[in-house]
């Protein structure tokens, strides 16, 4: 009987410490009201490049006074409309996590996407033609007309075969550029 | 451990030990033949009698040895791995989350892919990358329909990420 009830409650810490493992690990702020964190930009339904400028700024204010290190954004030519940056992590993984979900909710989350959706994707010339040849190496009858990921993604039917011909090229054309993209398909 | 002496004491110390425990030793214990018999046989039967005790305590010991171990391997092994992909149900809609990795650990990218697959859920999806140190990407904010988020990190990533909100709870693959 006593080893029954000792191997119960084993089992059970055990769960309930794997429960405990899974939702402290990163289940962000949720107490932000991004709408209204965000509604200077998003008050009159549109966000101009100006006002998307900003908010990046912002964010990335905001990330730095949590403590860590982010570079300059710069353009993506991707898209010609987002800006890339790279945030250096250090200490606490679940504290860095947070902080910048909270600089999230607080400047990005709304006013980037709706930014890039009001504009045309426009893919860097140089990209783009690699892309293309990227995308003919795997068989995609691309037309070369196409302009941005998008279009390349309705010609090959696959997204994951662009993501990787337009992640690839990108790389190995701007190798300067911060490691992580923003691809919109 | 039991001295002539101190036998009451010891008596009393004995019968609270038995109240306590689940070891037979009650019914020989209550049939001295004389006093002084009965002393030794004491000892004698308590001695005899104690040999369960630590096997027993070795076997609640090994079980909760055994315990701690699939304790520890249970919270140390993560639930998924990158790649686990799947259809994730909310209370407005199903969503499919998928990530993975492109090229070598050292020099290809890891992925992650949220995307829409059926009811009326008004959130913007999302998606980011867990590194195998914990530390996330930059969230990338999609569309309604789509998200995918794309990053370098010399090796190859432990998690997608994916929100099917703002602030939706993390939903790992």
């Amino acid at each position: 009987m006593r080893i029954v009830l000792l191997a119960v409650g084993l089992i059970t810490a055990a769960v309930t410490g794997c429960t405990l493992t899974a939702n402290t690990s990163g289940q962000g702020p949720v107490e932000i009201d991004p709408l209204q964190e965000q509604a200077w930009a998003l008050g009159d339904g549109v966000v101009t490049m100006m006002e998307y400028h900003m908010a990046v700024d912002r964010f990335i204010t905001c990330v730095r006074d949590a403590g860590y290190e982010v570079s300059g954004p710069v353009l993506s030519p991707i898209d010609s409309l987002s800006l890339l940056y790279d945030i250096l992590p250090s200490g606490e993984p679940r504290i860095y996590n947070d902080a910048v979900q909270t600089c999230n909710l607080s400047h990005i989350s709304l006013t980037e996407p709706t930014f890039v959706e009001s504009q045309s994707q426009v893919m860097n010339e140089t990209l783009r033609r690699a892309v293309t040849e990227c995308l003919r190496g795997q068989r995609v009858p691309v037309t070369d007309e196409e302009r941005n990921a998008t279009e390349f993604a309705a010609v090959a039917g696959n997204n994951q075969v662009v993501l990787s011909c337009v992640v690839d090229s990108t790389h190995e054309l701007f190798p300067e550029l911060p490691d992580v993209l923003t691809v919109r398909i | 451990m039991f001295t002539a002496s101190s036998g009451g004491r010891a008596d009393a110390l004995l019968a609270s030990m038995y109240r306590l425990s689940v070891f037979p030793i009650r019914a020989r214990y209550r049939n001295p033949a004389s006093p002084d018999e009965s002393r030794s046989q004491e000892m004698r039967e308590i001695k005899v009698s104690t040999i369960p005790i630590p096997r027993q305590r070795l076997s609640v010991l090994a079980v909760a040895t055994v315990f701690s171990v699939f304790a520890v391997l249970l919270l140390a092994t993560p639930a998924q791995a990158l790649g686990d992909n799947r259809t994730v149900e909310r209370g407005c809609g199903k969503n499919y989350v998928a990530s993975g990795h492109n090229g070598s650990a050292a020099e290809g990218h890891s992925w992650a892919q949220t995307t829409r697959q059926s009811g009326d859920c008004r959130g913007r999806l999302s998606a980011a990358l867990e590194r195998r140190d914990g530390y996330w990407s930059n969230r990338v904010y999609g569309t309604r329909q789509e998200a995918y988020a794309t990053a370098r990190f010399q090796d190859i990533a432990k998690h997608g990420l994916h929100w099917g909100c703002d602030n939706c709870n993390v939903t790992r693959s």
